[in-house]
């Protein structure tokens, strides 16, 4: 769905709309997962936890541009019942290890199974959804490149697949 | 972009073109690429944050709740003190002598550690007094070699700062102009290592580099003693440059509980009680705040809408000794010789100079001693407490407050010979409403607001119920407080933050803990702030690490989290019986599962614990077929260390729950540190405890539990191995990894 009909749907004020639109353990569920993000309890997230809440319910494809564009447009603090009305509709499922993999692959045509440090750098700093400097540091310390500059994707993306799977039970 | 389709066409869109576009994919893809790339590294650091944070509730959750079971504890000892008469003859006994000690002469002469002799075998380190530089460089080697302190030394040592606090007012006065800066540590918690590294970053006290340290020394960790004996050493050796303020486990109640008391007594096995008693004294005289400049604010917990610093400073500190001890009231008419004592100590004045000599000079805060405010504060307390109603009310909900109680009809006991315990019901004694000075109460009150409450978001003040005393002040009451005392700051510790400070109320309050790793190993930083003439604090974090080996994110996340998991395992473990009642009343047809919500809300009222249960579902209990939760999968992997004799599930339970209380009972009757106890003191003991619990046990359960672990049938109970068979035991941790594999992958789905 488009920002625009998100925006459409949150001006017409869909306060008790929203939560018809899922099933009342889905709301708990999200709930919850605000809450854990409310750190301090106010009942309101910041800019800063939202990202981290949607993207922690692991279902959310919205760009971060579009989040901005989008946070410009509510009209005060984010409460639960913004947070459903302007994000609910979005979820989605989790994005299978395939997936990333030949995401990865795109950028590793002769699929020698690892990228250059400084061509990855390059590929998620520059376009879509750009990391950051400190994000992209933060990634090459937990999965260090080589030596040579060189980084395994593919042990990057088993371990954090199999990882949260394992960590999930 | 991205938003609408659906992940499967993308898969299917993508793979086609990277099939397609083998050596040059074009821009489009490459952006599509980046995006997931981004996305999906995005989501699983912010699940781990996730993870992080609720890990963090979970600890915080614990470590309150088990302060609020602190005050059963408190109240039960406060009724065995009051109607306790002694098991036997030999002296009085260690419970009355811990909880309210008169003041024994013997402490008070000055020769009573000079009849101690320290042996010419002992390695540890001898230190002289009036204390120089040289006797705190050798304490602090000492303590960095794991050498213990002769008690003689202790003993000397707390007289010596006794006397010192004695002099010095409620409320420290600091300026800065003295000195360049000022270095304001909180929380240590018996952290040895991580006061050496602040002293290695920051420079030992001294004139150049003054420290303010804001309470909670001592509890939880292993080395309170040698963390407490080195601040009270640098405060005798610069008084003026080490200031130190009480916090809410420099109390002796919250000691017995949180592991002071226990150390002690462990470090020390003749002469332990002599130090605890001192310490106690000590710990009532230090003072509750500090002052810098007139203009900052530093005390362990928080304020109150009723805290008024004026009032603050002409109190008589050392009347509180423990927060958790309500001013006495209970018994007094029944006790005529307690109330005596009682009322000389009220009357007694101390014989505090004023403290010019102490502090520096104050900037505009009149001098406390002057003011002839005792006399004017009773009326107005009296009268504000009368008129305000809920706001902040900060009773500790204990038995012994009037507004708690409903009395009860008084069982009919038999009258026992003297050397056994009476065992009337804790409420139905305390009904009696006796009359107290209100005077005594806002002095209680006002100390106890200082050091157990806490900052919240929203304006207003209302009890703190989630920690059982103090208050939970807005950034209003903030406000309220620093422009009637012309202050600006106000800086303060008692809770742990995970970057080891935080700022609040608009950045006019400071919390400052400086305890890292304080619920498990990578959890927190700790963090001390340095304050020069610009009052502009600046902040230092740190964290001790024991292991050389630096373990990633993910893996300390997963530790933390695998450590609050257990622990909030052992307490589902512990709340058996009624947690499997309430699953019952969902499920009347005993299919043995629960909608999740059910079993979430469960949860949520038996355990008081608010937690993100379902969020935590798949850590704690697995599904059936039909998404219900089997409810009695939460219970599978934690069990009795030992398998136990013929104890039924309510006792079975109790001892889980409580058992660390119960070690700390043990430990007082136990007065030799033998180790034993005999079954009288134990089913006394025992009986005693539930009844006040309100757990209906049966007389010949406790009868029948004491004969079977006395196994060589001497009439004595060695309760550690006692003990030892209600810790709670995580099932999987003795099996091989083999099995665990077997058991612990796809088990919960």
């Amino acid at each position: 769905m488009s920002p625009k009909k998100a925006k459409k749907k949150a001006a017409d004020g869909a306060g008790s709309n929203v939560f018809s639109m899922f099933e009342q353990a889905q709301i708990q569920e999200f709930k919850e997962a605000f809450t854990i993000m409310d750190q301090n309890r106010d009942g309101f997230i910041d800019k800063s936890d939202l990202r981290d809440t949607f993207a922690a319910l692991g279902r959310l494809n919205v760009g971060q541009d579009e989040l901005d564009e989008m946070l410009k447009e509510a009209s005060g603090p984010i409460n639960f019942t913004v947070f459903l009305t302007m994000f609910g509709e979005k979820l989605k499922g989790a994005d299978p290890e395939e997936t990333i993999l030949n995401a990865f692959k795109v950028f590793d045509p002769e699929g020698t199974g690892a990228l250059k440090k400084d061509y990855v750098t390059e590929m998620l700093t520059t376009q879509a959804d750009r990391f950051s400097p400190e994000e992209m540091e933060a990634m090459f310390v937990a999965f260090p490149p080589d030596v040579a500059g060189n980084l395994d994707y593919k042990n990057l993306v088993y371990v954090i697949t199999h990882g949260e799977e394992k960590d999930a039970e | 972009m991205g938003c609408g389709t659906s992940v499967a066409t993308e898969t299917q869109v993508m793979k086609l073109e990277a099939d397609e576009a083998v050596k040059a994919p074009s821009p489009a893809l490459t952006m599509k690429a980046a995006v997931l790339i981004q996305r999906w590294y995005r989501r699983y650091m912010a699940r781990l944050e996730m993870r992080r944070r609720y890990t963090w509730n979970i600890f915080q959750s614990i470590e309150y709740a088990g302060e609020q079971d602190q005050l059963q504890l408190s109240s039960f000892f406060s009724f065995m003190l009051d109607n306790f008469t002694q098991l036997n003859e030999n002296g009085p006994d260690l419970i009355s002598q811990l909880l309210d000690p008169v003041v024994d002469p013997w402490l008070e002469r000055e020769t009573c550690y000079n009849l101690i002799s320290v042996p010419e075998t002992y390695t540890g380190p001898r230190i002289s007094f009036p204390l120089s530089v040289s006797d705190t460089s050798i304490l602090l080697s000492a303590f960095k070699e794991q050498q213990i302190l002769h008690a003689r030394y202790v003993l000397q040592l707390l007289y010596e700062t006794k006397k010192l606090l004695k002099q010095m007012p409620n409320i420290t006065h600091f300026s800065t102009s003295y000195t360049k800066e000022i270095t304001i540590c909180g929380d240590l918690h018996g952290r040895l290592d991580d006061l050496l590294l602040i002293f290695y970053k920051n420079g030992l006290p001294s004139a150049e580099t003054p420290y303010v340290f804001n309470g909670d020394f001592v509890d939880r960790g292993k080395k309170s003693v040698e963390v407490v004996i080195l601040l009270f050493a640098y405060l005798l050796l610069y008084p003026d440059y080490m200031h130190l303020n009480r916090g809410n486990h420099e109390d002796h109640i919250m000691n017995l509980r949180y592991g002071f008391t226990k150390e002690v007594m462990q470090k020390y096995k003749t002469h332990g009680r002599e130090i605890l008693q001192l310490f106690q004294d000590v710990f009532s005289l230090l003072p509750i705040a500090t002052v810098i400049d007139g203009k900052i604010l530093i005390v362990h917990g928080g304020i109150s809408d009723q805290t008024d610093l004026d009032f603050l400073s002409c109190i008589e500190r050392r009347k509180v000794k423990s927060a958790l001890r309500f001013p006495r009231r209970s018994l007094e008419q029944l006790d005529i010789s307690q109330s005596c004592k009682h009322g000389k100590r009220m009357r007694s004045t101390d014989s505090s100079r004023p403290n010019s000599s102490r502090s520096y000079k104050s900037q505009g805060t009149p001098n406390p001693r002057k003011k002839r405010c005792r006399l004017n504060r009773q009326d107005s307390a009296a009268s504000s407490s009368s008129s305000s109603s809920s706001s902040s009310s900060s009773s500790l909900c204990s038995p012994q407050t009037p507004s708690c109680l409903s009395p009860r009809p008084l069982p009919s006991t038999p009258s026992m010979p003297h050397g056994v315990l009476n065992v009337p019901f804790l409420d139905s004694m305390s009904s009696i409403p006796l009359p107290s000075p209100p005077q005594h109460e806002q002095e209680w009150k006002q100390i106890v607001d200082i050091l157990w409450s806490d900052p919240k978001t929203q304006e207003g003040c209302n009890p703190n119920t989630f920690r059982g005393g103090g208050c939970y002040f807005g950034p209003d009451i903030t406000q309220r407080l620093l422009v009637q005392h012309g202050l600006q700051l106000i800086i303060r510790s008692h809770e742990c933050k995970q970057e080891g400070y935080e700022l609040c109320h608009g950045g006019k309050v400071i919390t400052i803990f400086s305890a890292s790793n304080y619920y498990e190993e990578g959890s927190n930083r700790g963090a001390y702030i340095k304050l020069g003439r610009e009052l502009v604090p600046r902040f230092y974090q740190y964290q001790v690490s024991r292991t050389t080996r630096r373990l990633t994110l993910t893996q300390r996340v997963r530790a933390a989290e695998g450590s609050a998991l257990r622990a909030l395992k052992e307490k589902l473990f512990a709340h058996r019986s009624e947690l499997v009642a309430g699953f019952q009343q969902y499920d009347q047809t005993g299919t043995g599962s629960v909608s999740v919500s059910e079993w979430a809300q469960v949860l949520e009222t038996v355990l008081r614990l608010d937690l993100p249960w379902r969020t935590l579902r798949p850590h704690l209990a697995h599904l059936a077929p039909d998404g219900c939760v089997e409810y009695q999968s939460c219970f599978e992997n934690v069990g009795p260390g030992v398998s136990l004799p013929q104890v039924t599930p309510n006792l079975a339970e109790t001892l889980f729950r409580y058992r660390t209380d119960i070690e700390i009972i043990f430990n007082i009757i136990d007065k030799d540190h033998s180790g034993l106890i005999s079954i009288e003191e134990f089913r006394h003991t025992w009986r005693l405890f539930s009844a006040h619990l309100g757990v209906a046990i049966d007389d010949r359960a406790i009868d029948d539990l004491a004969r079977s672990i006395d196994f060589n049938k001497d009439g004595s109970i060695d309760f550690t191995e006692f003990l030892e068979a209600f810790r709670v035991v995580h099932k999987l941790d003795n099996k091989d990894s083999q099995l665990q594999e077997k058991m612990g992958k796809g088990r919960y789905s």
